[in-house]
Protein backbone atom coordinates (compact mmCIF):
# COMPACT_ATOMS: atom_id res chain seq x y z
CA UNK A 1 0.00 0.00 0.00
CA UNK A 2 1.19 3.31 -1.10
CA UNK A 3 1.50 6.38 1.30
CA UNK A 4 -1.73 7.77 -0.35
CA UNK A 5 -3.92 4.68 -0.37
CA UNK A 6 -2.76 4.03 3.91
CA UNK A 7 -3.61 7.49 4.71
CA UNK A 8 -7.05 6.93 2.79
CA UNK A 9 -7.24 3.69 4.62
CA UNK A 10 -6.91 5.23 8.28
CA UNK A 11 -9.07 8.30 7.02
CA UNK A 12 -11.94 6.09 7.10
CA UNK A 13 -11.50 4.06 10.38
CA UNK A 14 -10.53 6.93 12.73
CA UNK A 15 -13.42 9.36 13.53
CA UNK A 16 -13.92 12.88 12.45
CA UNK A 17 -14.50 13.61 15.98
CA UNK A 18 -11.88 12.88 18.71
CA UNK A 19 -13.18 11.69 22.00
CA UNK A 20 -13.01 15.07 23.44
CA UNK A 21 -15.62 16.47 21.24
CA UNK A 22 -13.37 18.23 18.56
CA UNK A 23 -13.33 18.05 14.76
CA UNK A 24 -10.36 17.17 13.26
CA UNK A 25 -8.22 19.65 11.17
CA UNK A 26 -8.38 19.19 7.27
CA UNK A 27 -4.84 18.72 7.19
CA UNK A 28 -4.74 15.80 10.30
CA UNK A 29 -2.56 12.97 9.89
CA UNK A 30 -4.77 10.15 10.07
CA UNK A 31 -1.87 7.26 9.13
CA UNK A 32 0.34 8.68 11.83
CA UNK A 33 -2.81 9.12 14.38
CA UNK A 34 -3.56 5.58 13.54
CA UNK A 35 0.31 4.15 14.35
CA UNK A 36 -0.12 5.95 17.76
CA UNK A 37 -3.21 4.89 18.46
CA UNK A 38 -2.96 1.55 17.29
CA UNK A 39 0.49 0.97 19.84
CA UNK A 40 -1.24 2.53 22.61
CA UNK A 41 -3.90 0.25 22.33
CA UNK A 42 -1.99 -3.02 22.70
CA UNK A 43 -0.97 -1.29 26.26
CA UNK A 44 -4.36 -0.72 26.92
CA UNK A 45 -5.58 -4.35 26.05
CA UNK A 46 -2.99 -5.79 28.00
CA UNK A 47 -3.80 -3.78 31.11
CA UNK A 48 -7.20 -5.06 30.74
CA UNK A 49 -6.65 -8.52 30.18
CA UNK A 50 -4.54 -8.57 33.05
CA UNK A 51 -7.21 -6.59 35.50
CA UNK A 52 -10.02 -9.50 34.31
CA UNK A 53 -7.26 -12.25 35.07
CA UNK A 54 -6.32 -10.76 38.35
CA UNK A 55 -10.23 -10.57 39.53
CA UNK A 56 -10.56 -14.36 38.96
CA UNK A 57 -7.81 -14.73 40.95
CA UNK A 58 -7.61 -15.73 44.50
CA UNK A 59 -5.89 -17.42 46.95
CA UNK A 60 -4.05 -16.63 50.64
CA UNK A 61 -4.84 -13.10 49.61
CA UNK A 62 -8.12 -13.33 49.96
CA UNK A 63 -8.20 -13.72 53.65
CA UNK A 64 -5.84 -11.00 54.66
CA UNK A 65 -7.16 -8.13 53.22
CA UNK A 66 -8.83 -7.13 56.11
CA UNK A 67 -9.85 -3.80 56.49
CA UNK A 68 -13.16 -2.98 54.30
CA UNK A 69 -15.48 -2.25 57.16
CA UNK A 70 -12.31 -0.16 58.61
CA UNK A 71 -11.82 1.94 55.89
CA UNK A 72 -13.50 4.84 56.13
CA UNK A 73 -16.54 4.60 58.36
CA UNK A 74 -16.83 8.14 57.97
CA UNK A 75 -17.56 8.61 54.33
CA UNK A 76 -20.72 7.91 52.97
CA UNK A 77 -19.88 6.20 50.02
CA UNK A 78 -17.85 3.65 52.19
CA UNK A 79 -20.74 2.63 54.55
CA UNK A 80 -22.07 -1.00 54.50
CA UNK A 81 -25.42 0.95 53.58
CA UNK A 82 -24.62 2.84 50.51
CA UNK A 83 -25.46 1.53 47.03
CA UNK A 84 -23.48 1.44 44.96
CA UNK A 85 -20.93 0.49 48.25
CA UNK A 86 -17.67 1.02 47.88
CA UNK A 87 -15.87 -1.35 49.85
CA UNK A 88 -16.50 -3.94 46.54
CA UNK A 89 -15.06 -1.74 45.22
CA UNK A 90 -12.08 -1.36 47.99
CA UNK A 91 -11.93 -4.99 47.99
CA UNK A 92 -11.64 -5.86 44.45
CA UNK A 93 -8.62 -3.23 44.23
CA UNK A 94 -7.07 -4.87 46.83
CA UNK A 95 -7.51 -8.00 46.28
CA UNK A 96 -6.18 -7.57 42.75
CA UNK A 97 -3.16 -5.90 43.73
CA UNK A 98 -1.79 -8.37 46.59
CA UNK A 99 -2.29 -11.10 44.00
CA UNK A 100 -0.11 -8.77 41.13
CA UNK A 101 2.49 -7.96 43.73
CA UNK A 102 2.61 -11.31 46.13
CA UNK A 103 5.91 -9.89 47.47
CA UNK A 104 4.17 -7.45 49.19
CA UNK A 105 0.71 -8.84 49.66
CA UNK A 106 -1.60 -7.25 51.30
CA UNK A 107 -0.83 -4.14 53.65
CA UNK A 108 -2.74 -2.52 56.00
CA UNK A 109 -2.12 1.33 55.03
CA UNK A 110 -2.65 0.54 51.09
CA UNK A 111 -6.58 0.43 52.41
CA UNK A 112 -6.62 3.98 52.81
CA UNK A 113 -4.65 5.38 49.51
CA UNK A 114 -6.76 2.68 47.28
CA UNK A 115 -9.61 4.06 49.10
CA UNK A 116 -8.63 7.56 47.61
CA UNK A 117 -7.69 6.44 44.58
CA UNK A 118 -11.31 4.98 44.06
CA UNK A 119 -13.16 8.09 45.24
CA UNK A 120 -10.85 10.23 42.63
CA UNK A 121 -11.31 8.17 39.54
CA UNK A 122 -14.30 6.29 40.55
CA UNK A 123 -13.20 3.25 38.98
CA UNK A 124 -11.37 -0.22 39.86
CA UNK A 125 -8.76 -0.67 36.83
CA UNK A 126 -7.75 3.12 37.15
CA UNK A 127 -6.95 2.97 40.99
CA UNK A 128 -5.09 -0.27 40.82
CA UNK A 129 -2.69 0.86 38.18
CA UNK A 130 -2.71 4.45 40.03
CA UNK A 131 -1.46 1.77 43.28
CA UNK A 132 0.52 0.01 41.43
CA UNK A 133 2.64 3.00 40.08
CA UNK A 134 2.51 4.24 43.86
CA UNK A 135 3.47 1.14 46.00
CA UNK A 136 5.45 -0.70 43.55
CA UNK A 137 7.65 2.60 41.91
CA UNK A 138 6.75 5.93 43.64
CA UNK A 139 7.57 4.76 47.09
CA UNK A 140 10.55 2.82 48.38
CA UNK A 141 9.80 -0.59 50.17
CA UNK A 142 7.27 0.82 52.33
CA UNK A 143 4.66 -1.86 52.63
CA UNK A 144 7.01 -5.36 51.95
CA UNK A 145 6.57 -7.89 55.19
CA UNK A 146 9.93 -6.25 56.71
CA UNK A 147 8.91 -2.84 56.09
CA UNK A 148 12.35 -1.70 55.61
CA UNK A 149 11.89 1.33 53.54
CA UNK A 150 9.44 2.80 55.98
CA UNK A 151 11.65 2.37 58.82
CA UNK A 152 14.57 4.03 56.58
CA UNK A 153 12.72 6.98 55.86
CA UNK A 154 11.04 7.26 59.23
CA UNK A 155 14.81 7.69 60.91
CA UNK A 156 16.13 9.72 57.63
CA UNK A 157 13.20 12.21 58.68
CA UNK A 158 14.80 11.97 62.13
CA UNK A 159 18.12 12.95 60.50
CA UNK A 160 17.00 15.80 58.66
CA UNK A 161 15.22 17.35 61.53
CA UNK A 162 18.45 16.58 63.50
CA UNK A 163 20.33 18.73 60.52
CA UNK A 164 17.55 21.69 60.09
CA UNK A 165 16.11 22.11 63.65
CA UNK A 166 17.98 20.67 66.47
CA UNK A 167 16.00 21.74 68.75
CA UNK A 168 13.27 19.44 67.88
CA UNK A 169 15.29 16.62 67.55
CA UNK A 170 16.99 17.34 71.23
CA UNK A 171 13.45 17.57 72.72
CA UNK A 172 12.35 14.05 71.26
CA UNK A 173 15.95 12.61 72.46
CA UNK A 174 15.39 13.79 75.69
CA UNK A 175 11.98 12.40 76.18
CA UNK A 176 13.14 9.13 74.65
CA UNK A 177 10.31 9.26 72.20
CA UNK A 178 10.68 7.11 68.58
CA UNK A 179 9.80 9.13 65.40
CA UNK A 180 7.77 5.88 64.06
CA UNK A 181 5.65 6.85 67.59
CA UNK A 182 4.56 9.76 65.83
CA UNK A 183 5.22 10.00 62.29
CA UNK A 184 4.20 6.22 60.71
CA UNK A 185 0.86 7.03 59.73
CA UNK A 186 2.08 10.35 57.69
CA UNK A 187 4.29 7.80 55.97
CA UNK A 188 2.00 4.58 55.71
CA UNK A 189 -0.95 7.17 54.54
CA UNK A 190 0.73 9.41 52.52
CA UNK A 191 -1.02 12.08 54.94
CA UNK A 192 -4.36 10.74 54.32
CA UNK A 193 -6.66 10.72 57.38
CA UNK A 194 -3.86 13.08 58.73
CA UNK A 195 -4.23 16.68 56.63
CA UNK A 196 -7.41 17.56 55.01
CA UNK A 197 -8.91 16.07 51.77
CA UNK A 198 -7.90 18.86 49.35
CA UNK A 199 -4.25 19.36 50.58
CA UNK A 200 -3.55 15.49 50.52
CA UNK A 201 -4.01 15.55 46.97
CA UNK A 202 -2.14 18.65 45.84
CA UNK A 203 0.17 16.56 47.88
CA UNK A 204 -0.32 13.52 45.81
CA UNK A 205 0.04 15.70 42.58
CA UNK A 206 3.50 16.15 43.30
CA UNK A 207 4.55 13.40 44.60
CA UNK A 208 3.41 11.25 41.21
CA UNK A 209 5.12 14.07 39.74
CA UNK A 210 8.41 13.87 41.81
CA UNK A 211 8.67 11.25 43.91
CA UNK A 212 8.13 10.08 47.34
CA UNK A 213 11.10 13.11 48.62
CA UNK A 214 7.82 15.15 48.88
CA UNK A 215 6.63 13.17 51.95
CA UNK A 216 10.07 14.72 53.42
CA UNK A 217 9.11 18.23 52.30
CA UNK A 218 5.63 17.95 54.10
CA UNK A 219 6.59 16.53 57.37
CA UNK A 220 9.52 19.27 57.42
CA UNK A 221 7.33 22.01 57.22
CA UNK A 222 4.66 20.79 59.14
CA UNK A 223 7.17 20.48 62.35
CA UNK A 224 9.20 23.82 61.31
CA UNK A 225 5.87 25.79 61.00
CA UNK A 226 5.20 24.28 64.50
CA UNK A 227 8.39 24.54 65.94
CA UNK A 228 7.82 27.19 69.23
CA UNK A 229 4.78 25.41 69.45
CA UNK A 230 5.98 21.97 70.12
CA UNK A 231 9.15 22.89 72.13
CA UNK A 232 6.51 23.52 74.65
CA UNK A 233 5.55 20.02 74.80
CA UNK A 234 6.49 18.88 78.68
CA UNK A 235 5.99 15.11 78.48
CA UNK A 236 5.59 12.31 75.59
CA UNK A 237 1.96 12.10 75.26
CA UNK A 238 2.17 15.87 74.94
CA UNK A 239 4.47 15.35 72.42
CA UNK A 240 1.87 13.31 70.55
CA UNK A 241 -1.07 16.02 70.97
CA UNK A 242 1.34 18.67 69.27
CA UNK A 243 2.02 16.21 66.51
CA UNK A 244 -1.68 16.02 66.07
CA UNK A 245 -2.47 19.73 66.54
CA UNK A 246 -0.11 20.77 63.91
CA UNK A 247 -1.61 18.84 61.11
CA UNK A 248 -5.11 20.74 62.01
CA UNK A 249 -6.12 24.95 60.98
CA UNK A 250 -5.46 27.15 58.50
CA UNK A 251 -1.73 26.67 57.82
CA UNK A 252 -2.78 23.16 56.67
CA UNK A 253 -6.46 23.54 55.05
CA UNK A 254 -5.35 26.61 52.92
CA UNK A 255 -3.45 24.23 50.31
CA UNK A 256 -2.24 26.21 47.73
CA UNK A 257 -0.04 28.40 50.08
CA UNK A 258 0.90 25.60 52.09
CA UNK A 259 2.00 23.71 48.56
CA UNK A 260 4.20 26.66 48.38
CA UNK A 261 5.82 26.33 51.80
CA UNK A 262 6.67 23.23 51.23
CA UNK A 263 8.78 23.99 48.72
CA UNK A 264 10.56 26.92 50.44
CA UNK A 265 10.22 25.94 54.15
CA UNK A 266 12.44 23.26 54.71
CA UNK A 267 15.53 25.06 52.40
CA UNK A 268 17.41 22.50 50.08
CA UNK A 269 16.62 18.68 49.92
CA UNK A 270 18.60 17.67 47.24
CA UNK A 271 17.82 14.04 46.03
CA UNK A 272 21.30 13.35 46.79
CA UNK A 273 21.47 14.22 50.38
CA UNK A 274 17.94 11.81 50.49
CA UNK A 275 19.46 9.22 48.55
CA UNK A 276 22.93 9.08 51.18
CA UNK A 277 20.71 9.52 54.30
CA UNK A 278 18.49 6.20 52.97
CA UNK A 279 21.79 4.32 52.37
CA UNK A 280 23.14 4.97 56.11
CA UNK A 281 19.87 4.84 57.71
CA UNK A 282 19.57 1.30 55.74
CA UNK A 283 22.15 0.15 56.62
CA UNK A 284 22.16 1.19 60.11
CA UNK A 285 18.54 -0.86 60.29
CA UNK A 286 20.12 -3.80 58.86
CA UNK A 287 22.93 -4.27 61.30
CA UNK A 288 20.91 -3.76 63.97
CA UNK A 289 18.40 -6.61 63.65
CA UNK B 1 -10.11 13.35 101.17
CA UNK B 2 -7.22 14.63 99.48
CA UNK B 3 -5.36 12.13 97.46
CA UNK B 4 -1.82 13.47 97.85
CA UNK B 5 0.38 10.63 96.15
CA UNK B 6 0.90 11.08 92.51
CA UNK B 7 1.92 8.33 89.96
CA UNK B 8 2.00 8.10 86.31
CA UNK B 9 1.60 4.70 84.79
CA UNK B 10 2.07 3.85 81.25
CA UNK B 11 -0.66 0.31 80.14
CA UNK B 12 -0.64 -1.06 76.75
CA UNK B 13 -3.51 -3.02 75.10
CA UNK B 14 -2.38 -5.94 72.54
CA UNK B 15 -4.10 -8.70 70.48
CA UNK B 16 -5.47 -9.82 67.42
CA UNK B 17 -6.74 -7.42 64.45
CA UNK B 18 -10.70 -6.72 65.27
CA UNK B 19 -10.92 -7.36 69.00
CA UNK B 20 -11.93 -3.81 69.73
CA UNK B 21 -8.65 -2.70 71.54
CA UNK B 22 -9.50 1.15 70.10
CA UNK B 23 -13.40 0.31 71.04
CA UNK B 24 -12.32 -0.40 75.11
CA UNK B 25 -10.24 2.24 75.10
CA UNK B 26 -12.44 4.83 74.06
CA UNK B 27 -15.23 3.34 76.19
CA UNK B 28 -13.07 3.11 79.29
CA UNK B 29 -11.40 6.77 78.69
CA UNK B 30 -14.36 8.71 77.11
CA UNK B 31 -17.36 6.96 77.71
CA UNK B 32 -18.33 6.22 74.46
CA UNK B 33 -18.83 3.88 71.68
CA UNK B 34 -18.81 3.66 67.87
CA UNK B 35 -19.90 0.89 65.98
CA UNK B 36 -16.95 1.06 63.51
CA UNK B 37 -13.84 2.61 64.07
CA UNK B 38 -10.76 3.12 61.67
CA UNK B 39 -7.72 0.60 61.51
CA UNK B 40 -4.79 1.52 64.05
CA UNK B 41 -1.84 1.83 62.39
CA UNK B 42 1.46 1.97 64.13
CA UNK B 43 0.36 3.55 68.12
CA UNK B 44 -1.42 6.39 70.08
CA UNK B 45 -1.85 7.32 73.83
CA UNK B 46 -4.71 7.71 75.49
CA UNK B 47 -4.35 9.37 78.72
CA UNK B 48 -7.13 9.38 82.13
CA UNK B 49 -6.52 10.17 85.68
CA UNK B 50 -7.90 8.10 88.26
CA UNK B 51 -7.90 8.05 91.45
CA UNK B 52 -7.21 4.57 93.96
CA UNK B 53 -7.23 4.61 97.31
CA UNK B 54 -4.82 7.50 98.48
CA UNK B 55 -3.22 8.03 94.99
CA UNK B 56 -4.20 10.04 92.24
CA UNK B 57 -2.78 7.86 88.81
CA UNK B 58 -1.91 9.31 85.79
CA UNK B 59 -2.62 6.68 82.82
CA UNK B 60 -0.88 6.86 79.85
CA UNK B 61 -2.60 4.09 77.81
CA UNK B 62 -1.09 2.77 74.45
CA UNK B 63 -3.22 1.81 71.92
CA UNK B 64 -1.74 -0.55 69.11
CA UNK B 65 -2.66 -2.04 66.45
CA UNK B 66 -1.87 -3.19 62.76
CA UNK B 67 -0.78 -6.82 61.25
CA UNK B 68 1.86 -9.15 61.51
CA UNK B 69 4.55 -7.11 59.50
CA UNK B 70 3.80 -3.85 62.17
CA UNK B 71 4.67 -5.63 65.36
CA UNK B 72 8.33 -5.35 64.95
CA UNK B 73 7.79 -0.65 64.89
CA UNK B 74 5.18 -1.64 67.39
CA UNK B 75 6.97 -3.97 70.20
CA UNK B 76 9.49 -1.34 70.81
CA UNK B 77 6.69 0.72 72.97
CA UNK B 78 5.89 -1.96 74.98
CA UNK B 79 9.20 -1.25 77.33
CA UNK B 80 8.76 0.73 79.91
CA UNK B 81 4.96 -0.47 80.59
CA UNK B 82 3.86 -1.17 83.76
CA UNK B 83 1.32 -3.20 83.04
CA UNK B 84 -0.57 -5.01 79.88
CA UNK B 85 -4.20 -5.46 78.71
CA UNK B 86 -4.49 -8.47 76.40
CA UNK B 87 -8.05 -8.78 74.41
CA UNK B 88 -9.61 -11.15 72.12
CA UNK B 89 -12.83 -11.18 70.75
CA UNK B 90 -14.96 -14.24 72.27
CA UNK B 91 -16.56 -14.78 68.69
CA UNK B 92 -13.27 -15.13 67.40
CA UNK B 93 -11.39 -18.22 68.75
CA UNK B 94 -8.22 -17.25 66.25
CA UNK B 95 -7.96 -14.12 68.51
CA UNK B 96 -8.42 -16.22 72.07
CA UNK B 97 -5.35 -19.02 70.34
CA UNK B 98 -2.86 -15.86 69.69
CA UNK B 99 -3.12 -14.61 73.34
CA UNK B 100 -0.28 -17.06 74.07
CA UNK B 101 1.75 -15.09 71.33
CA UNK B 102 0.96 -11.66 72.29
CA UNK B 103 1.89 -12.88 76.13
CA UNK B 104 5.30 -14.06 75.49
CA UNK B 105 5.94 -11.10 73.08
CA UNK B 106 5.61 -8.73 75.53
CA UNK B 107 7.28 -10.19 78.31
CA UNK B 108 10.14 -10.67 75.77
CA UNK B 109 10.02 -7.22 75.14
CA UNK B 110 9.69 -5.68 78.53
CA UNK B 111 13.00 -4.93 80.57
CA UNK B 112 13.03 -6.35 83.20
CA UNK B 113 11.51 -9.67 82.13
CA UNK B 114 9.76 -10.55 85.20
CA UNK B 115 6.97 -12.86 85.72
CA UNK B 116 4.94 -10.46 87.97
CA UNK B 117 4.44 -8.36 85.45
CA UNK B 118 0.62 -7.05 86.27
CA UNK B 119 -1.39 -8.46 82.77
CA UNK B 120 -5.32 -8.72 82.50
CA UNK B 121 -7.20 -10.46 80.17
CA UNK B 122 -10.22 -8.86 78.31
CA UNK B 123 -12.83 -11.29 75.89
CA UNK B 124 -14.15 -8.74 74.56
CA UNK B 125 -17.96 -8.55 72.48
CA UNK B 126 -20.12 -10.69 74.90
CA UNK B 127 -23.32 -8.58 73.60
CA UNK B 128 -22.60 -10.59 69.92
CA UNK B 129 -24.76 -13.87 69.88
CA UNK B 130 -22.60 -16.04 68.33
CA UNK B 131 -20.04 -16.38 70.91
CA UNK B 132 -17.38 -18.97 69.92
CA UNK B 133 -14.60 -19.11 73.26
CA UNK B 134 -16.53 -20.31 76.24
CA UNK B 135 -16.03 -18.50 79.02
CA UNK B 136 -15.03 -21.63 80.75
CA UNK B 137 -11.96 -22.08 78.44
CA UNK B 138 -10.76 -18.25 78.71
CA UNK B 139 -11.26 -18.89 82.30
CA UNK B 140 -9.15 -21.87 82.71
CA UNK B 141 -6.51 -20.62 80.12
CA UNK B 142 -6.24 -17.04 82.68
CA UNK B 143 -5.94 -19.72 86.06
CA UNK B 144 -3.18 -21.02 84.52
CA UNK B 145 -1.14 -18.29 83.60
CA UNK B 146 -2.27 -16.52 86.67
CA UNK B 147 -4.12 -13.66 85.36
CA UNK B 148 -7.22 -12.35 85.84
CA UNK B 149 -9.99 -12.89 83.24
CA UNK B 150 -12.97 -10.35 82.42
CA UNK B 151 -16.01 -10.66 80.38
CA UNK B 152 -16.48 -7.38 78.69
CA UNK B 153 -18.37 -5.45 76.09
CA UNK B 154 -16.96 -1.88 74.61
CA UNK B 155 -20.53 -1.66 73.02
CA UNK B 156 -22.56 -1.69 76.05
CA UNK B 157 -20.27 -0.78 78.71
CA UNK B 158 -19.30 -3.95 80.43
CA UNK B 159 -17.00 -4.87 83.01
CA UNK B 160 -14.57 -2.40 81.01
CA UNK B 161 -14.36 -0.05 84.25
CA UNK B 162 -13.70 -2.91 86.60
CA UNK B 163 -10.89 -4.64 83.93
CA UNK B 164 -8.65 -1.28 83.54
CA UNK B 165 -8.86 -0.45 87.15
CA UNK B 166 -7.48 -3.99 88.15
CA UNK B 167 -4.79 -3.69 85.92
CA UNK B 168 -4.35 0.08 87.32
CA UNK B 169 -3.93 -1.34 90.74
CA UNK B 170 -1.61 -3.92 90.03
CA UNK B 171 0.45 -1.92 88.18
CA UNK B 172 0.83 0.25 91.46
CA UNK B 173 1.54 -2.07 93.93
CA UNK B 174 4.33 -2.93 91.20
CA UNK B 175 5.67 0.51 90.88
CA UNK B 176 5.25 0.75 95.23
CA UNK B 177 7.39 -2.20 95.09
CA UNK B 178 9.87 -1.23 93.14
CA UNK B 179 10.10 2.34 94.78
CA UNK B 180 10.66 0.31 98.11
CA UNK B 181 13.51 -2.09 96.46
CA UNK B 182 15.18 1.07 95.20
CA UNK B 183 14.79 2.53 98.20
CA UNK B 184 16.31 -0.71 100.55
CA UNK B 185 19.23 -0.47 97.75
CA UNK B 186 20.31 2.62 98.33
CA UNK B 187 20.06 2.42 101.99
CA UNK B 188 22.11 -0.86 101.48
CA UNK B 189 24.87 0.38 98.88
CA UNK B 190 25.37 3.87 100.43
CA UNK B 191 27.14 4.30 103.79
CA UNK B 192 30.37 2.63 103.91
CA UNK B 193 30.22 1.21 100.68
CA UNK B 194 33.00 1.78 98.34
CA UNK B 195 32.16 4.43 95.66
CA UNK B 196 32.65 2.89 91.61
CA UNK B 197 35.32 5.43 90.67
CA UNK B 198 34.33 7.59 87.68
CA UNK B 199 35.95 10.19 86.09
Amino acid sequence: MDPAERAQAARARVPRIDPYGFERPEDFDYAAYEEFFSTYLVILTKRAIKWSKLLKGSGGVRKSVTDLNRTFPDNVMFRKTADPCLQKTLYNVLLAYGLHNQDVGYCQGMNFIAGYLILITKNEEESFWLLDALVGRILPDYYSPAMLGLKTDQEVLAELVRMKLPAVAALMDGHGVLWTLLVSRWFICLFVDILPVETVLRIWDCLFNEGSKIIFRVALTLIKQHQEFILEASSVPDICDKFKQITKGDFVTECHTFMQKIFSEPGSLSMATITRLRESCRAALQAQS
Amino acid sequence: MNPRKKVDLKLIIVGALGVGKTSLLHQYVHKTFFEEYQTTLGASILSKIIILDDTTLKLQIWDTGGQERFRSMVSTFYKGSDGCILAFDVTDPESFEALDIWRDDVLAKIVPMEQSYPMVVLGNKIDLEDRKVPQEVAHEWCKEKDMPYFEVSAKNDINVVQAFEVLASRALLRYQGIAENHLADSIKLSPGQPRSKCC
